[in-house]
C-alpha cells in the first residue's frame, strides 16, 4: 500500500512540473509602487467650564477643576456639577464613542466610594448616563456618552453631576476622596 | 479520528478568536478631568454648663456631660423647678442641625425609685430662639423611650450672624412632680439623670 501511495505522488508531482513548463512562457510585469501606508492618529479632547456659564478652558488632554473651595466641608445629600466638552481632533477619518469611566487615585475613607455619585447628562437633563457610585464607575462602566463624534465634530456641554448620598452619615466625616474622571474615545467603524 | 476532529475544531475557534481580538483593537484616545477633590466636612453641635444663663462657655468636647446644676430636694406633688443650656452649630459643614434629646441614665439610690418616679416627674424643654417651640409636659419615661426633637424642623442654623457668632438657641428644662402624685414618691430620689443631646442635618 506504501508504495502504491508514494507512486501516485510521483504522478502528481510530474504533472505540476509540466504544468510548470507550460506557463514559462513569455511574460512581463508592471509594479505600482512603492505604496505608503501612513497611519493617522485618534485624538480626542477636552474643555471644561467648572461655572457653566459658557466659558470654557481651551481644548486640552487634561484638565482641572478650578475651584478647590467650592468641594470641602460637604455633607450628606450636597450635589453640584460642572460642564465639560468633547472633540475629535483625530488625523484619521474616524468616529469616537467616549466611555466614561474613574479612577479613584486617593481616599481615607473606604465608604465613599460608595457614597459619593455622578452621573452625566445633557444640559437639558436628557440622555443620562443613569447615577452611579464612584466604585460602579470605576469597576463596571459600560455606558456610553450620547452622541459619537466624527472627525473634527465637538459636542457639549454634558453636565457632570457629582453628589453624596443622604443615607450615608458620621462614617463619612472628614473624610475626602480624589479622582481621575476619564473619557476614553475609542474609534467605530 | 474523533479526537483530530475536536483539535481542528478548536484550532478553528482559537483562530476565530483571535481575529475577532483584532477588529476591536481600534484607535482610541483619552483625556482626563484630573484630581477632583471630594472633601467631607463634619456637623458640631456644642452645649454649654455656665450656670449664670450666657451664651458663652460652650464645651467644645462633644462627649463631656452638662451639669445642669439642676437638683430638686424634697420633691413633693406641684414642685417645679428650672435649668438653662444653649446650643450652637458650628459644623464644619454648611447644614443645619436639629437637636434631639433622649434621657439615657439615671440613677436609683433606692433600688426601684426610677420605676416609681418615671411616670411621676415630667420634664418640659422650650426652645426660647424658635417661637418657644415645645412638646410640653412629658414623663421621664416617655423622655427616655426615644429621641425627641427640642427645635422646630429648621433646627439651628449654621450661618453666622452679622457679628461673626455662632447662632445658638437657648433652652429652659422645666421640672415638675405630677399634682396627683401620692406618697408612693415619699423618700424616693434620682441621680446622675442624663441626657443625650445630637442634633441631626435638616435635609
Amino acid at each position: 500500500m506504501k508504495k502504491i501511495l508514494l507512486s501516485i505522488f510521483a504522478i502528481t508531482t510530474i504533472i505540476s512540473l509540466v504544468a510548470g513548463a507550460v506557463y514559462a512562457a513569455f511574460s512581463d510585469k508592471a509594479t505600482s509602487g512603492p505604496n505608503t501606508f501612513a497611519t493617522g492618529n485618534a485624538d480626542l479632547k477636552i474643555a471644561i467650564d467648572t461655572d457653566k456659564d459658557g466659558q470654557k478652558s481651551a481644548w486640552d488632554d487634561s484638565t482641572t477643576p478650578a475651584f478647590p473651595e467650592r468641594w470641602t466641608n460637604l455633607y450628606p445629600g450636597w450635589e453640584d456639577s460642572y460642564w465639560i466638552y468633547l472633540k475629535n481632533e483625530s488625523s484619521s477619518p474616524i468616529t469616537l464613542k467616549i466611555l466614561p469611566t474613574v479612577d479613584i487615585t486617593s481616599y481615607d475613607i473606604a465608604d465613599l466610594w460608595d457614597d459619593v455619585f455622578m452621573e452625566i447628562t445633557w444640559s437639558d437633563g436628557s440622555h443620562s448616563t443613569g447615577k452611579y457610585s464612584l466604585r460602579v464607575w470605576r469597576e463596571n462602566s459600560s455606558t456610553y456618552l450620547e452622541p459619537t463624534l466624527a472627525k473634527d465634530a465637538e459636542a457639549g456641554p454634558w453636565v457632570v453631576n457629582f453628589s453624596i448620598s443622604e443615607n450615608a452619615g458620621n462614617e463619612i466625616k472628614d473624610g475626602s476622596i480624589i479622582f481621575d474622571l476619564i473619557f476614553d474615545g475609542i474609534q467605530i467603524i | 479520528m474523533t479526537k483530530k476532529i475536536i483539535i481542528s475544531l478548536s484550532m478553528i475557534a482559537l483562530t476565530i478568536a483571535g481575529v475577532t481580538s483584532a477588529t476591536i483593537a481600534y484607535f482610541n484616545d483619552t483625556v482626563t478631568v484630573t484630581g477632583v477633590t471630594i472633601a467631607m466636612g463634619t456637623a458640631d453641635l456644642e452645649s454649654n454648663h455656665t450656670t449664670d444663663n450666657t451664651d458663652s462657655g460652650y464645651d467644645t468636647n462633644s462627649t463631656d456631660l452638662i451639669d445642669l446644676n439642676l437638683t430638686i430636694p424634697g420633691l413633693y406633688p406641684d414642685f417645679e423647678a428650672s435649668g438653662n443650656i444653649w446650643l450652637r452649630n458650628i459644623s464644619g459643614s454648611p447644614i443645619d442641625l436639629r437637636p434631639y434629646t433622649r434621657l439615657t441614665a439615671a440613677t436609683s439610690l433606692n433600688g426601684d425609685d426610677w420605676s416609681l418616679l418615671k411616670d411621676q416627674i415630667e420634664i418640659k424643654i422650650t426652645d426660647l430662639n424658635d417661637g418657644n417651640y415645645s412638646l410640653g409636659w412629658q414623663t421621664l419615661e416617655w423622655w427616655n423611650s426615644e429621641l425627641r426633637p427640642i427645635s422646630n424642623t429648621t433646627g439651628i442654623t449654621v450661618e453666622a450672624s452679622s457679628d461673626g457668632v455662632a447662632n445658638s438657641h437657648n433652652y429652659t428644662i422645666e421640672a415638675r412632680v405630677k399634682s396627683d402624685a401620692g406618697n408612693d414618691i415619699q423618700g424616693k430620689s434620682l441621680t446622675g439623670v442624663t441626657w443625650e443631646i445630637i442634633g441631626e442635618q435638616v435635609q
